[in-house]
């Protein structure tokens, strides 16, 4: 794939732009969104090569549906909801085809997350407090510390009702925020 | 359930247990307010944290476009096999790529 085209382009653009390829299209998804989109994923499927492939699959979703975008909301928006959609689907495909709860998706190794966090005391605690989460839950503080999105945004992303996203961020925070206490060193 | 959780439960929701009380709690407004009352203000900035738990591999880019471009040319060898065998679409691609992209999409 080549680059180039749309650089720069403001992430809250309702389309894409038309002047360009499919190819170059596809590009620009994957350059400008896929990192939220493998976030996204991430927190839901919790294994970062399930969240991989949840990754590809919903790029080329939402590619293949670009000419049916409406434009109702932001591109990246429309993105994250196909992506959160399909990290729910893979994961119940994936429960259901291991049935075994002891070989649900694997959590990132501790040693890993240490290595890239180099000059903190753990970050256990803080990983703990995470998974404790639930995926919702997950997604949404997701959307909200890292992606920015208002408490609407995030309800229509997720399609759930607006008292959820408040509630569930609100103890999102609160075990993170705790959690975060015993990472400072 | 009748009527609303008290203090004390929306307290202990809020520390992460009593999820009985989820179901309530995700369409209440009133119950919203009382726990953003309750509540008192989470100040620590998480976005670091979770940026750093959550970070994408540095190869992701490279490693996803090579993947969606095999893609696309397993899906195009698959037109041509149906074009020349007469094979519908749909049916010569599940012999190239069993993982569907296709899904209808909600607007």
């Amino acid at each position: 794939m080549t680059s180039g085209a749309g650089a720069g382009r403001d992430r809250s653009s309702n389309t894409m732009p038309t002047d360009l390829t499919p190819e170059q299209q596809l590009e620009e998804l994957v350059r400008d969104h896929l990192d939220a989109v493998y976030r996204v994923a991430f927190s839901v499927v919790r294994d970062s090569a399930l969240a991989e492939d949840v990754s590809q699959d919903a790029i080329l979703k939402a590619w293949n549906a670009l000419p049916t975008f409406r434009g109702e909301s932001t591109l990246r928006s429309w993105l994250l909801r196909i992506t959160h959609n399909t990290a729910i689907s893979t994961l119940r495909r994936r429960r259901e085809e291991l049935r075994d709860p002891n070989l649900l998706p694997e959590r990132p190794s501790s040693s890993t997350t240490e290595s890239a966090v180099e000059g903190r005391l753990s970050v256990d605690a803080f990983e703990a407090a995470l998974d404790q989460l639930d995926d919702l839950s997950r997604s949404i503080v997701v959307l909200r510390e890292i992606e920015g999105f208002s408490y609407d945004e995030i309800a229509d992303i997720l399609e759930v009702a607006l008292p959820t996203v408040k509630t569930r961020l609100l103890r999102a925070r609160r075990i993170l925020a705790s959690a975060l206490e015993e990472w400072r060193p | 359930m009748r009527g609303h959780p008290n203090r004390q439960e929306l307290s202990m929701w809020l520390d992460g247990s009593n999820a009985a009380l989820d179901d309530h709690i995700d369409t209440c407004e009133i119950c919203a307010t009382s726990l953003d009352e309750l509540s008192e203000p989470a100040n620590a900035d998480l976005k670091p944290a979770l940026l750093t738990l959550l970070k994408p591999p540095d190869d992701l880019h490279e490693r996803v476009s090579a993947r969606i471009a095999r893609r696309l040319q397993d899906r195009r060898d698959a037109d041509l096999f149906g074009s020349m065998f007469g094979v519908p679409v749909e049916v010569s691609r599940l012999f190239f790529d069993d993982r569907s992209d296709e899904d209808t999409i909600d607007n």
